[in-house]
């Protein structure tokens, strides 16, 4: 009871924080007046929503944060995937050389955001679409499919985002 | 430094283009995806990181960080639930041998 307390308030507080930091980054003024609506808002979404913007099971799994400088790292990685992949989607467009196909893969990360994130980032890299997710599965729509085993087209989509992934959210 | 900003935005054009010429050429709603969903993502992102670096680091940078940050998030999501659309209304993906009829 008194935990469960605690940690309400600590997720009102956590949303509270960020929303507040989103709206001093739009308005970018120190007037009180600004500060005091904003404050007030914040407020009111922050008790509204708290439950929705920190889920339980992630909270429990990794503490308040996740790990920041790792993220910042994952992003970078993202980047540059994304500027290959689209590289290599313009070389598959001049030469329509495609040979596209569905295929099923197995993904070994146990949270939920985590999934989601991969499913994302599996989107983003060359020539491949996440398109279902279902429990540990996820349906990838592959642009150039090179193989059709299913270990080893999990290992060349995945690349190295599910260890990345892996390390921030356990 | 300029210059490096006019870079990233003739690259963003480069790949919007490509995108488009992708969306006309490719043969079915699947593999369509693959340069809609990518040229906008790599094409949004270059420009917005232009601007980041042809407005210099202030509040701006911040804001423009925080929408490819956005863009970055909504954009995979939107082509996840075309495709996913897609397959459960039964549309079958086109295959290499389909290509002779």
């Amino acid at each position: 009871m008194k935990i469960g307390q605690l940690e309400k308030i600590n997720s009102i507080i956590i949303t509270f924080i960020f929303l507040m930091l989103l709206w001093y980054l739009f308005t970018f003024s120190l007037d009180p007046f600004s500060l005091l609506l904003g404050g007030a808002f914040s407020l009111v979404i922050a008790l509204a929503t708290y439950d929705l913007f920190i889920e339980k099971e992630e909270k429990v799994q990794r503490g308040i944060l996740p790990r920041f400088e790792l993220f910042i790292f994952y992003l970078l990685i993202l980047l540059w995937e994304i500027y290959l992949g689209s590289f290599n989607v313009v070389y598959r467009v001049i030469t329509m050389k495609i040979n596209p196909g569905i295929i099923k893969i197995k993904t070994k990360l146990g949270s939920k955001l985590g999934r989601a994130l991969l499913a994302n980032s599996i989107t983003l890299t060359p020539g491949t679409v996440a398109i279902d997710l279902k429990d540990d599965e996820l349906f990838v729509h592959w642009l150039v499919m090179d193989t059709s085993d299913s270990n080893q087209a999990a290992k060349q989509i995945k690349g190295n985002f599910e260890a990345q992934l892996g390390r921030i959210f356990y | 430094m300029i210059w490096l900003a006019y870079g990233f935005f003739i690259l963003g054009l480069f790949f919007l283009t490509f995108g488009v010429i992708g969306l006309i050429r490719f043969p079915d709603l699947y593999t369509r995806i693959h340069p809609a969903g990518k040229g906008g993502t790599a094409g949004g992102l270059s420009i917005f990181i232009g601007l980041m670096i042809y407005s210099g680091l202030s509040a701006l940078t911040l804001r423009l960080a925080l929408i490819s940050l956005f863009i970055l998030i909504t954009s995979p999501v939107a082509s996840h639930v075309i495709a996913r659309g897609a397959l459960e209304s039964g549309i079958k993906p086109w295959q290499q041998k389909d290509k002779k009829q």
